[in-house]
């Protein structure tokens, strides 16, 4: 084995050939010297030239080259035969998996001339792994294309994977220490409680998502992640990995508030041609001044109910453009939520009576006052006891309660019942969402804008309440409100152009 | 003509059907009625004119309501008469809304949601009629 000078090799050659296996001469250097027919059909190449003079490495992936290098050292050093497994990349840059097997030839001296490989293709294992290398490759470009990153928190050992997309989204180099702590520092500070929430929530509730808004480190500009996250747990229900998206919805969010914005203007631009309409109707109505004939006076009223109706819906448009861009002033003070509630019902006392509605109140004694914006909580009120007394038919009953919540702390709990025409099973989903109003309801009652409970919905949202109801149709629905002794408002805007 | 009550009321609107319309109302209601079109014209007119009660709208061109109201309450007369504000402008919806009441309005009403029979009955509130 020791002895085989360079010019016996073309035998060494020809009795190989009927092996499955190719060989390579590499020299001291490891730059292939000779290489048989078989090496061709393994690797690719049309002939000789294509490889003769390159390195034995550069066929060789990049994760395994360092490994082959050591390898190769010890062949030379050791002169021992030495081998390994690895993958390796054809001409055409797809991936086989190789056994290779070195052993060197020495002079006369005992100094090494060159290396003998000799390679085996295992590749059956390959095609799963350049299947898996391929998925990933997609997997990263289409994460960078979406501005949208994975990770995965192994929550026993507190360690973090993060896809490629992840630091770049948080303006990390690959390098980055990544824990929950240290992100914690980017989060927008408002937002940081929220975030700790989410955490919590995934692993008490199995998953969850959130919105919120990240500081860039490097140049403070505020982004918004909309953040997903699912737990996975052992047989006993211990948390063992949370893994997660992360998804930079900037851009959604400020398209939002321009619409918003938009949405502002437009309703305010009306609001001065309705004006003349309604206070030229007025006047016409007005006997003295004009003289009207009952018919004449019954088309103006048309017009100026109509004109009326289309007030109160950009009123409501205002109201729900004011929330959502966060322009709605919030002014706290101590309020009784009683007084409140009466003053609000005052302005009911007329159409209750004219309806013969039986309206009852239960108030807890002992209620401590609520800390919160009056102009929100009367709107709250009013839209509660507006529905409950429209959707209501004549000598029906409507009941309010006020008391202190016995399933939460610091919390009130309203509900209001009524015996009216209820919200029919297969609407109810989209009691709270903007513009609806149920088939039933829009039948019995002309007046409502559809946009109440979805204004409601969003004062809740903001001051950390809840809203949510009981409804059956032709027997009527019991709304509930739940609001904290203290409701803290919570900002939901984004600055453009930061 | 003079069967007024004796009160003169400024109207310093931009949009010519409100004006007439308020107009129309008050007259009927024998107030005497001046008007102006804009900002500029209504501070004039109303150090001119010494008016019982002035009505003013706040978007408006040459000198919009607030600067007009600032201006007012720096003149001795224009500092205690009475002014309501009539506009389509949300309370608050203006950071510098929040200023006017600095300048004590009598009130702030919003025109697509009074009735020209509820600004009468505010006018005669506010001069004890």
């Amino acid at each position: 084995m020791n002895d085989t000078p360079a010019d016996s090799l073309p035998s060494f050659k020809r009795r190989v050939v009927l092996f499955p296996e190719a060989v390579f001469v590499v020299n001291t250097n490891a730059i292939i010297t000779r290489l048989d027919r078989q090496t061709f059909t393994m690797f690719g190449w049309a002939n000789e030239q294509e490889i003769i003079g390159k390195s034995f490495y550069d066929l060789i992936v990049e994760e395994d080259i360092a490994n082959v290098k050591s390898a190769f050292q010890k062949i030379l050093v050791d002169k021992n035969i030495y081998g390994l497994q690895c993958n390796a990349k054809r001409k055409d840059g797809s991936y086989l998996r190789i056994s290779a097997n070195g052993s060197v030839f020495t002079d006369s001296q005992g100094v090494p001339q060159e290396i003998i490989i000799v390679v085996h293709d295992i590749t059956p294992h390959l095609s799963e792994l350049e299947q898996v290398r391929e998925a990933e490759r997609q997997l990263s470009e289409a994460q960078q294309i979406a501005h949208f990153g994975s990770w995965e928190w192994d929550i026993v050992s507190n360690k973090f994977r993060w896809t490629d997309e992840m630091y770049r989204l948080f303006s990390l180099s690959p390098q980055a220490e990544v824990n929950n702590d240290s992100l914690m520092a980017y989060v927008l500070e408002e937002d940081r409680e929220k975030v700790r929430n989410f955490l919590s929530q995934s692993i008490a509730d199995g998953s969850s998502v959130l919105d919120y808004r990240f500081v860039d480190p490097q140049s403070s500009a505020i982004r918004w992640f909309h953040s997903r996250s699912k737990t996975l747990y052992d047989g006993n229900h211990k948390p063992l990995r949370m893994v997660g998206t992360v998804h930079d919805v900037t851009h959604e969010k400020e398209l939002d508030q321009v619409k918003t914005q938009f949405l502002s203007l437009a309703s305010h631009q009306m609001r001065g041609p309705l004006t003349a309409i309604n206070w030229n109707a007025e006047i016409l109505l007005q006997q003295q001044t004009t003289n009207l004939t009952d018919t004449q006076k019954k088309y103006v009223q048309e017009l100026y109910d109509a004109s009326k109706q289309i007030v109160r819906t950009t009123n409501d448009l205002l109201t729900v453009s004011e929330l959502e861009l966060d322009r709605m002033p919030f002014k706290p003070e101590k309020l009784s939520l009683t007084k409140i509630a009466k003053r609000v019902l005052e302005d009911y006392d007329r159409i209750i009576v004219e309806k013969k509605i039986i309206f009852k109140e239960t108030y807890s004694g002992d209620l401590p006052d609520i800390e919160t914006d009056m102009y929100l909580l009367k709107t709250i009120f009013n839209q509660l006891i507006s529905n409950a007394v429209s959707y209501t038919p004549p000598e029906g009953t409507v009941t309010m309660t006020i008391s202190v919540d016995p399933q939460r702390t610091n919390t009130f709990l309203i509900a209001i019942a009524d015996s009216g025409y209820g919200i029919p099973k297969d609407q109810q989903e989209k009691v709270f969402s903007k513009m609806f109003r149920a088939n039933n309801a829009k039948v019995k009652v002309m007046r409502g804008t559809g946009l109440g409970l979805y204004i409601v919905k969003l004062i809740l949202k903001l001051n950390g309440g809840e809203i949510w109801f009981t409804s059956e149709e032709n027997k009527g629905s019991t709304f509930y409100i739940a609001l904290p002794f203290v409701p803290k408002p919570q900002k939901n805007t984004v600055k453009i152009g930061a | 003509m003079d069967d007024s009550n004796g009160k003169k009321i400024l109207i310093i609107e931009d949009e010519l059907p409100l004006q007439n319309a308020m107009v129309d109302v008050l007259t009927q209601h024998r107030f005497a009625v001046i008007t102006a079109n804009d900002g500029k014209e209504g501070l004039e007119k109303a150090l001119a004119e010494h008016p019982t009660l002035i009505l003013l709208d706040i978007l408006m061109p040459k000198m919009d309501g607030i600067s007009l109201l600032e201006k007012l309450r720096n003149d001795t007369w224009g500092h205690d008469v009475p002014v309501i504000i009539l506009t389509n402008l949300d309370p608050d919806a203006d950071q510098t809304i929040r200023n006017i009441l600095e300048h004590k309005p009598a009130f702030y009403l919003i025109k697509s949601n009074v009735t020209l029979d509820a600004i009468v009955t505010k006018i005669q509130e506010v001069l004890n009629m």
